[in-house]
């Protein structure tokens, strides 16, 4: 099968609706090349992993949550059953 | 009948005519002017069924497998699936969900269930007969569900495409009515949607279950009284295949479920397993008594659940079949893949451009012969079981490698998970100055350079002997049996699951290892004894793997495969006091010999 394309990824606070847990960030991942199969998403920014993954509205992507920060200028690596397409994505903590 | 005849009579059914007419005269469904046909109804219910997320996370094995709260709010579904686009509003207009009529922050779910029954011609809303009818419930896995379409801003939807994946087994549905079978194929739609693993699909089906229910109690329902709870059989595949298991563990947990439903037999076709790439004591597993038997049907051209690790995150059926505890048999079908067991999914585009690959036909031929033979089975008690044990080909003519364990009577005799004893609690013994000889996790091992992780898809620990250098001598293991279980007379074959290793590099490589080669000796407690080797028990035998990649990677899985062996082949041996059950290798067969469950049955 073809592998998906994540394009831009942005972090967001938790919003109240997230699944139970402590979340320290919601991710989302814009990309193409998304399908519907068996194995589901998995993916890392750095080390932390994204749980609850959801596709957007449009299936352009995905949303999940991070229970702490990734370390500053950690990628995104993601994929079906697991995390083994790399990116350029990069976490940076907002600037205060 | 007339080709319910001759199926009966390739299996080798006795006095086929006669056990057929007896089956169907007790379910009432002959006696009565004509042969019932199948016939279809789609019930569509609004439910009350909460989404549940669930998920999979890591790096590394062991992955966590987590379950947040089940939410029933509106609220919910607003938010994660749209955020600031109301999805509401086309999910309602589409008849999808809706707003709870008794609540209005509260949602339902249109349920659907393709039914199909027996009928007699002529009256296709009548169920045929008069007796009440076992209960199939088929559930698709993931797929496309319900397909947002939203305008170029972004703000609104325009539409949702709603792919009815719960049609696609329509001819196994068939198959089942023509036994006197009434199965359900239930819409998972929902849980797709919500991209749920197995929870919210485990739901579901005790929400279809409930729906059935609730028809067979209703007096004017065609259904009513016709519907028997206590044989069900379930059908999973995909994540569906992992969420049946998880139905069958809430149902037994649940004494008001227990109450209602007796589950007796459950397949699993090409499922996912979420749980077991988890720490040991987290992974889902099925207990002794959980069911009459557990089947497992995968292909080894799956193009979805690739089986890429043992220890994976999403895993295969493997590990389902080895965590297994109840009755069980598996099928591994050399040239089946995924989607083309589901008509609509096969439509959407096959998982596999193998030219190995069976046609649609073939697939759709093992998923009768496998998954209507075993309901057909535990349900109706015909006899079936030829072709769950290997005693019968598939009419597709298609190579399977089967594991079971199953039969009128069954004594475990080693499984080596334990240390030191085998399950009888006689001393299992590993001889010194042989073979080298582990007993190890089958995918933690090294051959020569290449790590077997992801070359098997076991989730088992196995006997392992290199005999790639001669040894001095051929004795790998001896193990006792006691003398409270050394009777053995009323069982007549003794089961042994082997597997070699066969290079993965080429279908040249794999052609020319050497088979394993294993002598079994049975010893009574008066020091008779006797051996059986491949001579007797198939010289071609394990069959060797399926070469397979998925890109880059080779994933040519080494599986192990039932060995059944008459208890008569030991002659001279008085199987009233079995006394010893011993292994050797062929010393001069280069080769790496793996062995596991090592069991007697009566056969079924």
């Amino acid at each position: 099968m073809d592998e998906p394309t994540a394009t831009a990824m942005t972090f967001a606070p938790p919003d109240a609706y997230a699944p139970d847990g402590s979340w320290a960030l919601e991710v989302t991942v814009q990309g193409t090349g998304f399908v519907e199969r068996s194995l589901g998403l998995m993916a890392l920014v750095g080390d932390v992993p994204v749980q609850y993954i959801m596709p957007v509205l449009d299936g352009a992507g995905f949303t999940g949550f991070l229970a702490t920060a990734p370390n500053e200028g950690d990628a995104l690596r993601f994929g079906y059953g697991a995390p083994n397409i790399t990116t350029t994505l990069e976490y940076h903590a907002p600037t205060v | 009948m007339a080709e319910a005849r001759a199926a009966a009579a390739e299996h080798g059914a006795v006095d086929a005519v006669s056990v057929l007419e007896t089956w169907l005269s007790a379910l009432g469904l002959i006696g009565v002017a004509g042969t019932p046909v199948p016939s279809v109804h789609t019930l569509q219910t609004w439910v009350t069924i909460p989404w549940t997320p669930d998920t999979v996370f890591g790096s590394a094995p062991p992955f966590t497998y987590a379950v947040s709260s089940p939410r029933t709010d509106i609220a919910f579904v607003q938010q994660r699936f749209g955020g600031t686009v109301d999805v509401i509003t086309p999910l309602t207009t589409n008849q999808l969900l809706r707003p709870d009529p008794s609540d209005a922050t509260k949602f339902q779910i249109n349920l659907s269930l393709r039914i199909v029954y027996p009928a007699l011609p002529g009256s296709p809303d009548k169920l045929a007969g008069t007796g009440k009818l076992p209960v199939v419930l088929l559930n698709h896995g993931h797929h496309h569900s319900w397909d947002f379409s939203v305008d170029a801003s972004g703000t609104s939807v325009t539409g949702i495409a709603v792919k009815p994946s719960y049609t696609g087994y329509a001819y196994l549905q068939d198959a089942l009515a023509q036994h006197g079978i009434v199965s359900a194929s239930v819409d998972h739609n929902f849980a797709c949607a919500t991209k749920s693993l197995i929870e919210t699909r485990a739901d579901t089906i005790i929400a279809a279950l409930d729906v059935l229910f609730n028809e067979d109690a209703a007096a004017t329902s065609r259904y009513s009284g016709r519907l028997d709870f206590t044989k069900i059989g379930l059908m999973g595949h995909s994540r569906g295949g992992d969420a049946v298991v998880r139905a069958v563990k809430k149902i037994g947990a649940s004494v008001s479920l227990l109450f209602k439903y007796t589950v007796k037999a459950v397949c699993s076709l090409a499922p996912t397993d979420v749980t077991g790439g988890g720490v040991a004591a987290n992974r889902m597993a099925l207990a002794q008594d959980d069911l009459l038997c557990y089947q497992v049907v995968y292909g080894a051209l799956d193009g979805d659940v690739i089986g890429d690790g043992f220890d994976s995150a999403f895993g295969t059926g493997f590990r389902h079949y080895d965590r297994a505890q109840c009755p069980k048999t598996m099928a591994f079908l050399d040239a089946c893949c995924h989607n083309a067991f589901n008509t609509v999914w096969f439509a959407d585009g096959n998982d596999s451009s193998d030219p190995r690959l069976a046609s649609q036909t073939d697939h759709q031929k093992i998923a009768v012969d496998y998954i209507g033979d075993l309901f057909r089975w535990q349900l109706n008690g015909e006899k079936r079981a030829q072709t769950l044990d290997g005693r019968a080909p598939n009419s597709a003519g298609q190579h399977a490698s089967q594991q079971w364990i199953f039969g009128q009577r069954v004594k475990k005799i080693d499984d080596f998970e334990t240390a030191g004893t085998n399950l009888l609690g006689g001393a299992r013994t590993l001889v010194s100055g042989s073979a080298p000889t582990t007993i190890e996790t089958f995918g933690t091992q090294t051959i020569g350079s290449t790590p077997l992780e992801m070359h098997t898809a076991h989730q088992t620990q196995v006997l392992h002997c290199d005999v790639t250098t001669a040894p001095p001598a051929t004795r790998v293991l001896a193990t006792a049996i006691p003398a409270g279980s050394a009777d053995w007379s009323a069982f007549d074959t003794l089961l042994v699951s082997l597997s070699g290793w066969f290079d993965p590099t080429s279908d040249a490589t794999i052609a020319g290892a050497n088979l394993p080669r294993l002598t079994i000796t049975l010893s009574d407690t008066a020091s008779a004894s006797a051996s059986v080797d491949w001579t007797v028990y198939g010289a071609t035998l394990p069959s060797r793997p399926v070469f397979k990649t998925d890109g880059p990677n080779n994933l040519t899985l080494m599986r192990l495969e039932t060995i059944p062996i008459a208890l008569s082949s030991f002659s001279g041996v008085d199987l009233t006091k079995v006394g010893q059950v011993a292994f050797d290798v062929k010393s001069d067969n280069a080769a790496h010999v793996f062995v596991d469950n090592l069991h007697v049955v009566q056969r079924s």
